[in-house]
This record gives structure tokens, C-alpha cells and sequence, in this order.
């Protein structure tokens, strides 16, 4: 953090040298210096912003509990525990958060009420998430961000028991808008909590086609919301590993659902609650 | 740690807490409202299982059926309190209909079926007649195939599509019946299997990729929706492939992916089907799972051979559902039997060593 100051100072140092400089000279500037002061300029802001900037990389890990309802394979609702994995990077300005989560990985062996067979269930989530501070709630208590989201996933689900109609995927890219909350807490030392919501708005879904079997062709559209629907919706709480450590550990508990309307027969509905330990490391 | 979540000194709110909890036991609850588990009692079994057949089923107007016709039959047979068995055999029996071998109801304690598509045809095979009479414990077992060496003739015996082949097992048999008149492949009883077992196989007898057939899915809820129509091909295996005469040796119990490899290597010049026509099963099956657990799957796909109508020299697409009938009929004949002669495998040795 001594360091970051440091950088600060002599990035203010390099702006304020820049502008005495051509004050003390009293001649006429060409063109030519001109753009180059500018350039240096712009330079010397990067800099600075990126020295402002704080950067987080994280591996998740933690359980996860499924229900399953897809009704081009069965009728009834499957569900049942596993696992994930995910790596996530995390980056903070004064003015807003980057998030990105990276190749989720999950499974979960899901089963029905009757018992009598067994879904495989594989997941991949990339998401991103850019939220912009927006404003200060509760006497400065809560800081709350707007923004926008791009959420993928590619869910394939497997059921040895139907053979040749035993594999289907739900290929899915959405773009949306986020809410995020957060504010300071202790636990028992000073940390925070967040808790952050996304809505999908417009989605491209690859699916099997709705009257075929498993490995023939698939099918390529576009759901509006009503056809898609998703929440994605996150709390969580964190903090310092240590008193001198940058490094933060962070427990989450995530509840994902959507829900396509594929044709007039055929639905999906995928709701996950997902409890996971973040290791943070800062960059 | 200066940004992350908070970058001002503030005290926690346990108010806000108090709603983010709220929030999250509220949308829990929407997941719920979400998913909608089906009802298990007898009516809403029959009509999942009845509607699953009407959006999947690919032969309701080649088989002339009225679906319908079944539901008005059949449905006011079950009420509320049908027990499970009666409920089984009431969807059984409409199935049933269907006269369909890839047509199945499956419980813990019973399977449906339609067999009429062997049992109304005579037998002709006899397993035990060729261990005891032509095997002579001189046979071979290669991988999923019995092979028995004649002299000048190879004989080949494989019993189910299920049984992986691998390429050496193939290379292993014909170089063997290499320098012979021919060879006979019995695929008699063979009720089916994997079909990428018949490429394996019937790969070995051409030089080059062939179509030996073509195909469509049915593709949706209305029963003649169906989709483009594929060629069905067959993948060439070796460089040198057997060109000498080769018999194909059928009865009605060769079904599915032994209806299939029946139909690919009666395609080849040098192939000659014998025996009684197949048991047919035309349709690559398309599975569910009840509301109560029953698995249930019925035929989804319509396959064709492609013949020239010597009237008109048009082509005709045959439907292979109902079987392929042989290049040359032949029974196993009781008197032949009793004898301990296979009429059918005799045949086809005596017209290889013609």
C-alpha cells in the first residue's frame, strides 16, 4: 500500500513537472509539442489509473445442490448434490468493479422422487459482470452498483437409463443488467459483505432439436425474456486473510435459476444453490 | 485492501441484512413456484405416456393406426383408483397396437411387448442343431463371432449387435476365407443391438463409401411431421476389400441393427440374402421416463432401401419396418431337422460350391 502512494505522488509530480515546464519556457509551441505534451499526459492518466486500480484472482470451490425439470427427456423433477470449481478475477476502480468468473465447472448426480434413474449433470459458466458505483445508501452505509452482464453457460445432462434419448444441453449466452450491494461488516475482524443480482435480458440458446433424437443436429435461437428467464443471484461475505495480508477469503452462497420456455410441450428449469469457499489473491 | 466492496468507514446494518435474507428465502420460494413435479395418479400416467407416443411414434400412417382411436378406447378404463398393474396392462394392451418391436413399457415388474412380428413365423434356426451337427467343437470363437472353416467354404456366426467388433476380428476372418469359394455370415436370432456394429462389419466388403439406404426423423407433434431425407452410408474399412460371393443367412428374429446390416450388405453385388424375410424394425427408438418411473420408448425414425421399379425403371423407396425379405427363400425344414441338417446354411453351401 506504500508503494501505491508512492506511485500516486510521483505520477502528480510527472503531471505538475509537465505543466511548469511549459510554462517556464514562455516560447511558442509547435503543433508538433503540443500533441506530444497531450500524449504524455494521457500516459501519465493511465498510469495513474492504473495504479488506482486494485486487482483480485480467486479459486472457488464449494457444494452445490441441483433440481433439474427437463421435459424433453422426463416429466419429473430431478435433483441432487455435487460439486464445483471456478476461478474468478476480480478488478476495482474508484469507479466501478469488473467481475469475471471463468470455465465454472460443476457436477451433480441427480436423481428423481421414484428413484429409478439417475441424471448426470455437467455445467460450464463464464460470466462477466461490469457494475458502476451508482450511489451511497443508508448514511454511506451501502455502496450500490448498476451495470451490465454477459452470462454463458453450457449445461449437458446425461440419463444412461434412455439410451438413445439419453443426452441433452442447454447451450445459453445472455446479456443483462446487475444490481450490487455491499457494505462493511465484522467477522470478527473488519471485512464486508455484497450481495449482487442479475437479470438476463436477451439470450441465444443451442439446444437438441425438441422432436429428435440425442446426437441429431441442433437447434438455434433467440429468447426474449418471458421465453428465458434467469436470476442469478449472490450473497456473500469476506475478508483479509491476515492483519498484514492483501490476500482475502470470501464465502458465498449463490442461487441460480432459469427457466426456458422451448416449445409448447417442452420446458427446462434449472435452479442451483451453490455454497463456495474464494481464496483471493491479490494481484 | 482499499476498493474491495467498501472504500468508506461505515457501520454494519443489521436492518439490511435482514432484507437481503428475506430476499434470498423470497426467490428460493420462486424456484419452487418454477418447477412443476407431475401428478403420478393412473389418468395422468396413461395421458403421458399416450402423448408421448402421439409426439414421437414415426409409423402411425404407414401402419394405418388411429391414435386416437386408441385414446377413446382405452382411456375410460382407468380411473383414479387403477392399481398399478391394471394401469400396466391397459397401457400394454394399447401398445400394443402398434404391432412395433422397438415399442416398449418397462416397470420393476413387467415389460411390454408386441413379438408378433417372430412368433407368428416359423423358427428356422436351431443353434444347437449346428453346435451338434456342423461345429463339432472345431469352431473358432474371434471376438464376438463363432467361425467354422468348411474346407472351401468360411462360416460365420454372430449372435447380437451388442457385441462390439472390432477390425482385427474382421481382418482375422477374412484372411482366412481369402482363398475360398466364399463365405456365409448367419446372422440368424440376432435381435439387434448398436448399429455402428453394421459398418464394422459390412465395411469390410467395399472398396469405397456407398449409400445403402435412406432415412428421416419424425420432427414434430403432427404424426407425418418429418425432417429431410438422409442418405444412409456405408463406410469403406480396408483397402482390399472380400469381393468373393457371400451369404447372408436371415430368419424373422433378425431385428433393428440386424435389419439394418441386412439392408446394407443386400445393397452389395457380391451379397446374397437367404433364409426368411426379417423381423423388421425399421425405426431408431426414442426413450422417456414416466412420471412414475416406467421407461417407455417407441420407434422415432422411418428407414428405406432404395429399389428400381423394372416397370417404369423409376426408383421406389421400401419402408424396412415390417422386414426385408430374403434374395432367396428358404425354411428349415422339420424333416431336415430331425435329421440334423440346417436346410437354410446347407443352401447357401450348396450354391457357393456350385
Amino acid at each position: 500500500m506504500r508503494y501505491f502512494y508512492v506511485k500516486i505522488f510521483l505520477s502528480g509530480i510527472f503531471l505538475l513537472s509537465l505543466g511548469s515546464y511549459g510554462y517556464g519556457q514562455e516560447v511558442k509551441r509547435s503543433k508538433k509539442e503540443l500533441k506530444q505534451e497531450k500524449r504524455q499526459l494521457k500516459k501519465a492518466r493511465k498510469l495513474t489509473r492504473r495504479f488506482q486500480k486494485v486487482r483480485f484472482f480467486g479459486v472457488e470451490t464449494g457444494g452445490i445442490y441441483s433440481q433439474v425439470q427437463d421435459t424433453r427427456m422426463q416429466s419429473s423433477v430431478f435433483d441432487g448434490i455435487g460439486g464445483k470449481l471456478n476461478l474468478t478475477y476480480i478488478s476495482e476502480t474508484p469507479k466501478g468493479l469488473h467481475e469475471v468468473d471463468l470455465a465454472g465447472g460443476q457436477f451433480a448426480f441427480l436423481s428423481p422422487e421414484h428413484d429409478e434413474s439417475q441424471i448426470q449433470n455437467w455445467r460450464a459458466d463464464i460470466n462477466y459482470h461490469y457494475l458502476r458505483d451508482f450511489r451511497r445508501l443508508a448514511n454511506d452505509k451501502i455502496l450500490w452498483r448498476l451495470g451490465g452482464a454477459f452470462t454463458g453457460l453450457y449445461n449437458f445432462r446425461w440419463n444412461t437409463r434412455l439410451s438413445n434419448s439419453g443426452i441433452t444441453w442447454d447451450g445459453l449466452a445472455s446479456l443483462g443488467v446487475a444490481s450490487h450491494w455491499s457494505g462493511k461488516l465484522k467477522i470478527p475482524r473488519e471485512g464486508a459483505w455484497d450481495y449482487r443480482i442479475t437479470f438476463p435480458l436477451a439470450t441465444y440458446v443451442n439446444r437438441l432439436p425438441t422432436y429428435s433424437l440425442s446426437s441429431d443436429g441442433m437447434d438455434h435461437s433467440f429468447a426474449p425474456i418471458g421465453t428465458f428467464t434467469r436470476i442469478l443471484s449472490e450473497v456473500g461475505i469476506s475478508q483479509n486473510i491476515g492483519r498484514n495480508s492483501p490476500n482475502r477469503v470470501r464465502l458465498s452462497y449463490t442461487w441460480d435459476f432459469y427457466s426456458l420456455n422451448e416449445s409448447e410441450i417442452h420446458d427446462v428449469r434449472v435452479a442451483t444453490h451453490q455454497v463456495l469457499f474464494v481464496f483471493l489473491v491479490k494481484l | 485492501m482499499k476498493y474491495i466492496f467498501t472504500s468508506f468507514s461505515l457501520n454494519f446494518s443489521y436492518k439490511w441484512l435482514a432484507i437481503l435474507g428475506l430476499m434470498v428465502v423470497v426467490l428460493w420460494g420462486c424456484e419452487e413456484a418454477f418447477l412443476d413435479p407431475p401428478t403420478t395418479d393412473p389418468e395422468s400416467i396413461f395421458d403421458e405416456a399416450w402423448n408421448f407416443a402421439d409426439q414421437e411414434y414415426s409409423f402411425f400412417e404407414f401402419k394405418n393406426i388411429d391414435w386416437d382411436q386408441q385414446y377413446s378406447t382405452y382411456r375410460p378404463q382407468v380411473t383414479s383408483s387403477t392399481s398399478e398393474e391394471a394401469l400396466f396392462e391397459i397401457l400394454a394392451d394399447m401398445l400394443f397396437v402398434l404391432r412395433d418391436g422397438h415399442v416398449n413399457l418397462r416397470s420393476n415388474f413387467d415389460r411390454s411387448r408386441n413379438w408378433e412380428w417372430y412368433l407368428n413365423s416359423p423358427e428356422n434356426f436351431d443353434y444347437s442343431l449346428l453346435e451338434r451337427n456342423y461345429f463339432n467343437q472345431e469352431e473358432q470363437f474371434v471376438g464376438p463371432f463363432v467361425y467354422r472353416d468348411f474346407g472351401d467354404v468360411g462360416y460365420m456366426y454372430y449372435g447380437s449387435f451388442s457385441s462390439l467388433v472390432e477390425s482385427e476380428d474382421m481382418d482375422f476372418i477374412l484372411n482366412k476365407v481369402q482363398d475360398k469359394r466364399g463365405l456365409i455370415i448367419d446372422v440368424r436370432n440376432n435381435g439387434g443391438g448398436a448399429t455402428s456394429n453394421v459398418n464394422r462389419i459390412a465395411g469390410h466388403f467395399v472398396a469405397e463409401d456407398r449409400t445403402v439406404g435412406i432415412f428421416r426423423r419424425r420432427n414434430g407433434p403432427n404424426r407425418n411431421d418429418f425432417g429431410d431425407l438422409f442418405g444412409i452410408t456405408l463406410t469403406s474399412q480396408r483397402d482390399d476389400p472380400y469381393t468373393k460371393p457371400v451369404f447372408v443367412l436371415t430368419n424373422r428374429r433378425c431385428y433393428s441393427a440386424t435389419n439394418r446390416f441386412v439392408m446394407t450388405m443386400g445393397a452389395l453385388p457380391q451379397v446374397t440374402v437367404l433364409g426368411d424375410t426379417t423381423g423388421g424394425g425399421g425405426g431408431t427408438p426414442s426413450f422417456t421416463e414416466l412420471a412414475n418411473g416406467w421407461q417407455m420408448r417407441v420407434s422415432n425414425t422411418q428407414s428405406f432401401i432404395l429399389l428400381t421399379d423394372s416397370t417404369n425403371n423409376e426408383q421406389v423407396a421400401f419402408n424396412i419396418e415390417d422386414g426385408i425379405p430374403p434374395a432367396i427363400r428358404v425354411d428349415l425344414s422339420p424333416t431336415d431337422e430331425a435329421r440334423g441338417t440346417d436346410t437354410i446354411l446347407e443352401a447357401a453351401l450348396r450354391r457357393l460350391r456350385e
